[in-house]
């Protein structure tokens, strides 16, 4: 795999440099979110950015296998988060059912 | 190459574009208020920055990896909306409530102004009264103002109550919201009949 890209000597570490930066910020969130969506959403953000940064060693490294590890990434992703949904809810159910609902009222509509 | 000079030059301005796009979509993740606004920045600003680095390594590249690639794009841009759209109407129906503005809830409004009566969230109500069923909340607060005494409260049900989710007890405090769970127990009846009754 032949690769020509102007400036590759500075752009690739750069674009590395911004994809650690962003995992960095999105585990920051995961470690946060106070609600379930939140970590939910947080782990969708981390895998397109490792979807990213597989590309870009694929690019590195030569290897056009690489690629496929994107592809298969990207689905692999799209599967977890999905497979995410009916479990908060779940929890979300239960957590209410303990505080026993109260609180809802407030918000008056108009 | 097919693009003579012009494919080098792109790929490296679709690479930066790229990465920029995804510390914007980390940002947005980290600084946004809820979690329906960091969903839209997880699932458009960092979609498209995976995209935008995927375009980029294809058109650096020739021949099978370009193919390669390019079916990766295609991945990625297909499963991304999708994920962020399960997520998000798991999280609506998990009873978390969005931050708005001024304007309000638009679902909320929405579901009242089609249902008022909380009837488990679909658009079907028997006898063809959801036709008028506008008719029918302005003719109640009418009553409600007038003083009547038919329904204070029930055109305008707590939230929780107009959505009619599962997850509420029974024990909730107000009976416009036992009325808004329950379909099929005379008091969430009593308030259409005595409606009835008024405009007969």
């Amino acid at each position: 795999m032949t690769m020509d890209m102007v400036g590759a000597f500075w752009v690739i570490p750069l674009v590395v440099l911004m994809l650690g930066i962003s995992a960095v910020i999105i585990v920051v969130r995961l470690l946060k979110g106070p609600t379930g969506p939140d970590r939910v959403v947080a782990i969708d953000a981390l895998t397109l950015v490792g979807v990213a940064a597989v590309a870009l060693g694929a690019m590195i490294s030569g290897q056009i296998v690489f690629l496929d590890v994107a592809v298969v990434l990207s689905l692999v992703a799209f599967l977890g988060t999905v497979a995410f949904a009916p479990l908060f809810r779940k929890s979300e159910q239960n957590r209410r059912e303990r505080a026993g609902l109260d609180g809802e009222e407030e918000e008056g509509r108009q | 190459m097919s693009g003579g000079s012009l494919l080098p030059w792109l790929s490296m301005v679709l690479i930066l574009a790229g990465g920029l796009f995804c510390l914007l979509g980390a940002i947005g993740v980290l600084r946004l208020p809820d979690c329906y606004s960091r969903m839209h920045a997880a699932s458009k600003a960092g979609a498209l920055g995976a995209v935008l680095v995927l375009a980029g390594v294809a058109a650096a590249t020739s021949g099978e990896a370009t193919m390669e690639a390019l079916f990766a794009l295609m991945a990625v841009l297909v499963t991304a909306p999708l994920a962020a759209h399960a997520v998000s109407r798991a999280a609506y129906h998990a009873d978390i409530k969005p931050v708005v503005g001024k304007l309000g809830n638009v679902i909320e409004d929405e579901r009242l102004e089609a249902d008022p009566w909380g009837r488990s969230g679909t658009q079907t109500v028997s006898g063809g009264e959801d036709t008028a069923s506008g008719r029918v909340v302005e003719e109640t607060r009418l009553t409600a103002a007038r003083g009547d005494g038919v329904s204070i409260a029930a055109p305008v049900a707590p939230p929780g109550g107009a959505v009619g989710l599962p997850t509420q007890t029974s024990a909730s405090s107000s009976p416009v919201g036992g009325s808004a769970e329950d379909n099929s127990s005379p008091s969430a009846a009593g308030p259409t009949e005595n409606q009835r009754n008024d405009r007969s």
